[in-house]
């Protein structure tokens, strides 16, 4: 079974919870517009393309190495189905996701250069270098979240909350770029990029968080959440970074849909 | 005052900024090598670096000085070797390292200019050839070796371009051998390197 089948059918168990418990007692429905930013911390690229700036000993990798960096910004909006007296509820959404991976030098020294060696071409006995500021990627996916959240105290204006989600995400569009040292190597821009992995096509996430929610259950609120680790599952092969975990804010407005009483 | 002090620091700025660029790829980077952590990783990246076991002991480059030269004089040329013995690489303080030079003459090789050295590419070099002199300095004590066995072979010889400019040749190979030095037996095993020679490590007089 694929992924996607076994999300979407992860999804169909949530609704139906959510469904089944409607009619045993109070029950509301929300629908939440949100947005958040995940930082996400990544191991340092070893490339085939990518020469070494310093020694591996840790006093020189520190100082000065190349780093990799990844941030996912989003948008979505998810329904929310609340169910044992508002003490848990499950969601599941659409997002857009907008993943920027970048790989640069980083030096906590003036004096190192702010650049790194890419070989781009090799043939017979002839090895191009490209002096590169920095490689970024950016790539849009959609992405469907579910997630559960506990909410330990009984009906409060301010209440704190738990959550634990996953989502999924599949790639709609990417692009990349790259920063030349020299801006005259930009006509060989395509010969370098050639040696730059693509997006991966999809990715899935896992994190745990905190929340805390501001207003009434019956009335339209503000929730900030905060969560970490997130962990970050890309499918097998070679992709711009590598990442490790990382943390991720999140905006969350609730609007209540109803309030049904059986 | 304070318009002086920004003076200074953006001249300050603009000296360190552009003052270590040109020696980037001149530096030294030594990548541990996953069997003999005290000997550099065999590479093709032009990172200045070489090691070798004499004796069961490391002999690597030093960071601060030139690896190695290749010298044309003569009609010979001699490819040399500029390091220590001893594993203090990160232990300045405690050092032990004995200054040593390991040369070997090409016998029958005369480049014409530096680009020249690409036709060492794939080369292998018996060194019990007799044309084939090796030579071994430990501190100032100088000993020409007699070889019993083995060779030196230049895996790869790459004429490195960057940024569309010429910059270096690249040298990278492996050596292993025995050789009586001062009459003891005494082996070079597991000897690589990965050299850029360029204009300040290529002489021909």
């Amino acid at each position: 079974m694929t992924m996607m089948k076994k999300l979407f059918l992860l999804a169909l168990i949530f609704t139906a919870i959510g469904y089944k418990s409607a009619g045993q007692e109070e029950n509301r429905r929300f629908l939440s517009p949100e947005a958040g930013i995940d930082g996400i911390g990544c191991e340092a690229p070893e490339k085939d393309y990518i020469r070494a700036v310093t020694d591996q000993d840790p006093a020189d990798y520190y100082s000065d190495q190349i780093n990799s960096l990844m941030t996912v910004y989003y948008a979505g909006c998810r329904f929310e189905y609340r169910m044992f007296n508002n003490l848990l509820g499950l969601s599941a959404g659409l997002r857009f996701n907008r993943m920027t991976t970048s790989i640069g030098r980083e030096s906590y020294m003036l004096s190192d250069p702010d650049y790194f060696y890419v070989n781009y071409y090799q043939s017979g006995q002839v090895t191009e270098y490209a002096k590169v500021r920095e490689i970024t990627q950016d790539g849009d996916y959609i992405g469907i979240p579910l997630e559960v959240r506990l909410y330990p105290r009984k009906e409060h204006r301010i209440r704190l909350y738990y959550k634990a989600g996953l989502s999924f995400n599949l790639k709609v569009h990417s692009r990349s770029d790259i920063v030349f040292f020299d801006s005259s190597m930009e006509q060989y821009r395509a010969d370098v990029m050639k040696v730059v992995e693509k997006a991966s096509p999809y990715y899935t996430t896992f994190h745990l968080g905190l929340g805390v929610k501001i207003g009434k259950t019956t009335k339209p609120a503000i929730s900030f959440e905060t969560y970490t680790p997130i962990g970050v599952i890309f499918p097998k092969g070679a992709w711009l970074v590598d990442p490790i975990a990382g943390s991720g804010l999140q905006l969350v407005l609730s609007f209540p849909l109803n309030s049904v009483k059986e | 005052m304070k318009r002086d002090a920004l003076i200074f620091s953006l001249v300050l700025l603009v000296l360190t900024c552009s003052c270590s660029k040109e020696y980037e790829l001149d530096k030294s980077i030594f990548i541990p090598d996953k069997d003999f952590p005290g000997l550099p990783a065999y590479t093709e990246w032009g990172y200045n670096t070489f090691g070798l076991f004499y004796d069961r002991e490391p002999f690597v480059n030093t960071d601060f000085s030139a690896p190695s030269k290749i010298i044309c004089t003569g009609g010979k040329t001699t490819f040399s070797l500029k390091g220590h013995m001893g594993v203090s690489r990160y232990y300045y303080y405690v050092s032990d390292e004995k200054p040593m030079t390991l040369s070997f003459d090409l016998p029958g090789f005369v480049p014409g200019s530096l680009t020249d050295l690409l036709e060492l590419d794939n080369t292998i070099i018996d060194l019990t050839d007799p044309l084939c002199k090796v030579t071994l300095t430990v501190d100032t004590a100088r000993y020409s070796l007699e070889v019993l066995n083995g060779s030196l072979q230049f895996k790869r010889a790459q004429n490195l371009i960057v940024d569309k400019k010429q910059y270096e040749i690249i040298l990278s190979g492996v050596f292993d051998f025995q050789a009586l030095v001062n009459n003891e037996p005494s082996s070079f095993t597991n000897g690589r390197f990965d050299l850029g020679i360029s204009r300040d490590n290529f002489f021909k007089y």
